[in-house]
């Protein structure tokens, strides 16, 4: 069972993706902080990291930098969703590699899809 | 015109009629000087002339009286007659031919003493200002006998002299003048330039700041003048600026977040339920399963609607604020079941969130001219807070309480007083992070939060409208709203009077 941790402080968005993922399979964990996920990360290496980019301590970007500077995450799957919908903070999160740039309010067809593909 | 051309032309019409004034003054003092000189001399030839008559009458040596007489002539310039005389007849003249040649006067028919008797006659009824001359007499007894001694200096060869004399001093004063007027004139230049220039550099920062450049800052010189205190408050414009203009940034994206937020959720949600009946579509039999979930989520877009609609009133009372149109319709009213009421609507709000929330309500409160409607609202402001920043296992006390000034809590702890004599005093303490002491006066200005308190708030995180909303109903109850904070937790409240 591939396991995705979500990391978004807007408890609306974990419960939508939480109802949009787990029927399909997949298992949950949420963090509503980047020091609440970057805990979880110390004991879990989840499949797919979901991160918000407003996030109340420090901002998504820079947790996915941090995960991306560790090795153990290497096939960590990393999806930014954000209602931040810029082209330049798009660019900035791709520089971060992170695999795919998803903009709030979530369309679930694609966002079940798209992440379907990434985690095959 | 430039402040330093200006600055430095004042000074140099002051130099210059410094000048003037002083070189009158030098020009009548040294007039002065040369005139009485003149007189001295006159005063000193006299005596020495008739001191040497007097010599000369004892000695009997009347020559030696003539040449000294007919020399003077030739050693004193301004010397115009000088003669000695016995009542009668001249003794000595300068003009040589005018002296009798010799004494004592034996012969009475002599033509010279008679022709000398006769020009002592015409000189002494000449009228002096019709010859030019001034005169000095002395009168010497000797052996009994009085002689007048005469001294006339040509008024118009010591006019002469003097006006030489003042010529060159002039000419002198006119060099200096011109050379203390060119150096004047450099160091005003110079002294004006230093003066305007932290102007010039201020006026430079200014149009930077106007251009939107709100980093400049003047270097604090310490100076004690007009300049160093224009500094200082520049610098002091420039910081009220820059809280301006983060106030604005941050209410910008806090309108934003608050509005884009709620509204994302909903379309998630939607989206979310018509994905959810597409699937249910497919398999008609997995909808009674679905069906909780799909009224959860219903419920969950009615509170993110309410929380849209609710900011969107606070923006609009705000504006009503900013209008002066906001009105409160007081009536007299109990405060008790207001704050129950209130309580009541976050009791299971707090139950979720691990935090317990009390009452303390002093019995028989007196009644207040309240606006309950309006007072609802900022009870539910301050509870909602309160409950925004108590992390679980915390507590909210809600208390109200009747005050005397200076009673119910000491002044200090008091940032706003009231100076009614009784009041109505509603606090809500709460065991959050609490307030830095430097802002909790900020707290109740139009969109301020306190730096940090995003990131350490539980849920939906405002856009700094709420503690100005209450402000303005409490003021507008003729009430004082407070804040007040010790490091850990932090009391909001207001008074009203009764």
């Amino acid at each position: 069972m591939k396991l995705i941790l979500i990391v978004d402080d807007e408890q609306d968005y974990v419960n939508i993706m939480v109802q949009l993922l787990e029927p399909e399979g997949y298992k949950t964990l949420a963090a509503g902080t980047v020091k609440d996920a970057l805990h979880l990360l110390e004991v879990v290496t989840p499949d797919m990291l979901i991160v918000d980019w407003n996030l109340p301590d420090r901002t998504g970007l820079e947790l996915v930098k941090e995960v991306r500077a560790q090795k153990k995450f290497r096939k960590t799957r990393v999806i930014m969703n954000t209602i931040r919908d810029s082209e330049s903070d798009q660019v900035a999160a791709y520089l971060e590699d992170a695999d795919l740039y998803f903009t709030k309010p979530i369309k679930p067809e694609i966002f079940l899809g798209k992440i379907k593909k990434l985690l095959e | 015109m430039s402040i330093k051309f200006k600055l430095a032309l004042a000074t140099d019409a002051l130099l210059l009629l410094a000048l003037l004034l002083f070189g009158a003054i030098a020009y009548n003092a040294q007039k002065a000087l040369l005139l009485r000189q003149a007189a001295e001399s006159r005063e000193s030839t006299v005596q020495s002339l008739a001191k040497v008559t007097e010599e000369s009458v004892a000695a009997e040596d009347d020559a030696l009286l003539m040449t000294y007489t007919a020399d003077l002539k030739r050693i004193i310039k301004e010397l115009d007659t000088a003669y000695v005389s016995d009542g009668k007849y001249i003794l000595a003249h300068t003009e040589r031919s005018l002296a009798p040649r010799q004494l004592p006067l034996s012969s009475q028919g002599d033509p010279v003493r008679a022709h000398s008797s006769r020009l002592l006659v015409r000189e002494k009824l000449r009228p002096e200002a019709e010859r030019g001359v001034s005169y000095s007499r002395k009168r010497v007894t000797v052996r009994g006998r009085p002689y007048d001694v005469v001294v006339g200096y040509s008024d118009k060869t010591v006019a002469g002299n003097v006006r030489r004399a003042l010529d060159r001093t002039a000419a002198t004063l006119m060099k200096a003048g011109a050379l203390a007027l060119l150096a004047g004139t450099l160091l005003a230049f110079w002294i004006a330039g230093r003066m305007t220039r932290p102007i010039r550099a201020l006026l430079a920062a200014f149009s930077a700041t106007g251009e939107g450049d709100l980093n400049r800052a003047m270097a604090d010189t310490g100076r004690r003048d007009e300049v160093g205190a224009l500094n200082r408050e520049f610098n002091r414009m420039v910081s009220r600026l820059r809280e301006l203009d983060e106030l604005k940034k941050d209410f910008v994206s806090s309108v934003t977040h608050e509005l884009k937020s709620p509204l994302g959720a909903i379309e998630s949600y939607l989206e979310l339920m018509e994905y959810e009946v597409a699937q249910a579509a497919k398999a008609p039999a997995s909808w009674p399963d679905r069906l909780p979930k799909f009224l959860e989520n219903i419920s969950f877009v009615k509170q993110n609607s309410g929380r849209l609609l609710g900011f969107i009133t606070s923006l609009l009372d705000a504006a009503k604020i900013e209008k002066g149109k906001f009105e409160v319709s007081r009536k007299p009213a109990a405060i008790e079941p207001l704050i129950a009421s209130v309580v009541r609507l976050f009791r299971e709000k707090a139950r979720g969130a691990g935090v317990e929330l009390k009452t303390e309500i002093q019995p028989r409160l007196p009644q207040a001219l309240l606006d309950q409607e309006r007072m609802l609202q900022v009870l539910t402001n301050l509870i909602s807070n309160a409950l925004k920043f108590t992390p679980g296992g915390g507590t909210i006390t809600v208390a109200a309480s009747l005050v005397r000034d200076g009673n119910g809590a000491k002044q200090e702890e008091r940032p706003v007083d009231v100076t009614g004599r009784r009041a109505l005093r509603v606090v809500v303490e709460d065991t959050g992070p609490g307030v830095p002491r430097e802002d909790l006066g900020k707290l109740f200005q139009k969109f301020y939060q306190a730096p940090g308190s995003r990131a350490g708030a539980i849920g939906p995180k405002g856009a700094g409208l709420g503690l100005y909303i209450v402000r303005s109903i409490v003021e507008a109850h003729g009430g004082k709203a407070f804040a007040e904070s010790y490091g850990k937790g932090s009391r909001f409240g207001f008074e009203l009077p009764v």
